[in-house]
């Protein structure tokens, strides 16, 4: 189960929850829903990918269970008014692999003790740095070095993803909002002003190509 | 306009955004592109939701195996697993760090209510059953959940002697 800490945004006092009732019918409906069954494994597949630990321990589907178990037992509450089923489950997936991430890497961090002759030297004089100095920072050498790596690795697949367009190709123009940190597609599409088809098939090749690429990594 | 997630995160959002919100003639033209199977993938979906489904029946009984215990029947209980009432109504009220409760009590409260740990260990993680009402207008503060303590703390608040503690505590 992927149930460790509970990250739900805050319940507002003009959120209108539903009933136990109405989520077990709403799952029963996705349940019949071919189409909306698909966009949720689809979604499980690339929350799943991009995951750093969890990945190692489950498959896709077992974070959709997990996710729909934590709707169903009122562990994540539907504001109604906020979210469909579908983004709702979306969002608890997220949710609950990046929980599970943080709690598997703290584990592994807990098992990685750095002493202090194990530290690199470092200024001019090639010290190391004292363990007083570094007491209050609870990443490892080691973990800080994976992080870096880790985030290193992700800006290149951006930057990668990027570099298969001309600075004018749709695609690429797409990317470098999603690089400036543009925080939502609604907002990528009013910057471009690209109708929606054209957004909507820009994203279908992005995701092919991520897709190619993510293989090649993984390789 | 700036936020704080990772390049990595903003990706993440932009697709995600694609496979919930693409009209469905993009979508489909997408998973055929991708040489997605999609009998396999929906078979996968539906054992996810079966599963999910199933879980969450034996849940629900484990929660109201617990929750419907007449007065008798939780001291009798109480009795059995050698614990005070009020630990049980902790229990009871879900408001025990699942987590901190030793595999062997967690079996043997299990057993008691006639009921599988795993379920058992669900329902405790999720809300006490009078806390899932109709749908509703949320009037409850963010912190008006009650206060999760963990296993020991309860047996504390309870006033448990030392030695029953180290016993309940034990974990072979």
């Amino acid at each position: 189960m992927l149930t460790e800490e509970n990250d739900d945004e805050p319940v507002l006092p003009s959120d209108v929850l539903a009933s136990k009732e109405e989520i077990v019918e709403a799952v029963t409906h996705a349940r019949r829903d071919t189409a909306a069954k698909l966009r949720l494994m689809k979604a499980a597949v690339w929350i799943w990918s991009r995951s750093k630990l969890v990945k190692q321990e489950c498959q896709p589907e077992d974070i959709l269970q997990d996710a729909i178990e934590a709707v169903l037992l009122g562990r994540r509450k539907w504001s109604t008014n906020r979210v469909d089923f579908l983004g709702l489950l979306i969002g608890v997936m997220r949710s609950l692999v990046s929980s599970r991430d943080k709690t598997l890497a703290l584990a592994k961090n807990n098992l990685d003790v750095t002493m202090e002759h194990e530290l690199h030297p470092l200024g001019e004089d090639q010290e190391p740095q004292k363990l007083e100095e570094i007491a209050a920072d609870p990443e490892t050498t080691e973990s800080r070095v994976l992080r870096k790596e880790q985030e290193g690795l992700e800006e290149s697949l951006l930057t990668i993803l990027r570099s298969k367009y001309s600075p004018t190709d749709i695609q690429g123009l797409i990317l470098d909002k999603v690089r400036e940190g543009y925080s939502s597609p609604a907002e990528i599409r009013e910057a471009l002003g690209v109708a929606d088809s054209v957004y909507w098939n820009a994203w279908k090749v992005l995701l092919r190509a991520a897709e190619k690429l993510g293989s090649i990594t993984k390789e | 306009m700036i936020v704080t997630k990772t390049p990595d995160e903003r990706l993440l959002d932009a697709e995600l955004d694609f496979i919930m919100n693409a009209p469905q003639e993009h979508f489909e033209a997408y998973l055929a592109e991708a040489g997605t199977d999609l009998a396999q993938m929906d078979r996968k979906a539906m054992l996810a939701f079966d599963r999910a489904l199933e879980n969450h029946q034996k849940t629900n009984m484990a929660s109201e195996a617990l929750a419907s215990l007449t007065v008798p029947q939780q001291k009798e209980v109480a009795k059995n697993l050698g614990i005070r009432r009020q630990v049980l109504t902790g229990f009871r009220e879900h408001r025990v760090d699942v987590s901190s409760i030793p595999k062997k009590f967690l079996g043997r409260l299990a057993t008691e209510l006639g009921q599988a740990a795993d379920a058992l260990a669900r329902a405790l993680l999720g809300p006490a059953p009078e806390a899932m009402g109709g749908s509703h207008k949320s009037n409850d503060k963010p912190d008006a959940i009650p206060k999760c303590v963990t296993f020991n703390q309860l047996l504390r608040e309870a006033d448990m002697s030392e030695d029953e503690i180290i016993q309940l505590m034990l974990d072979d």
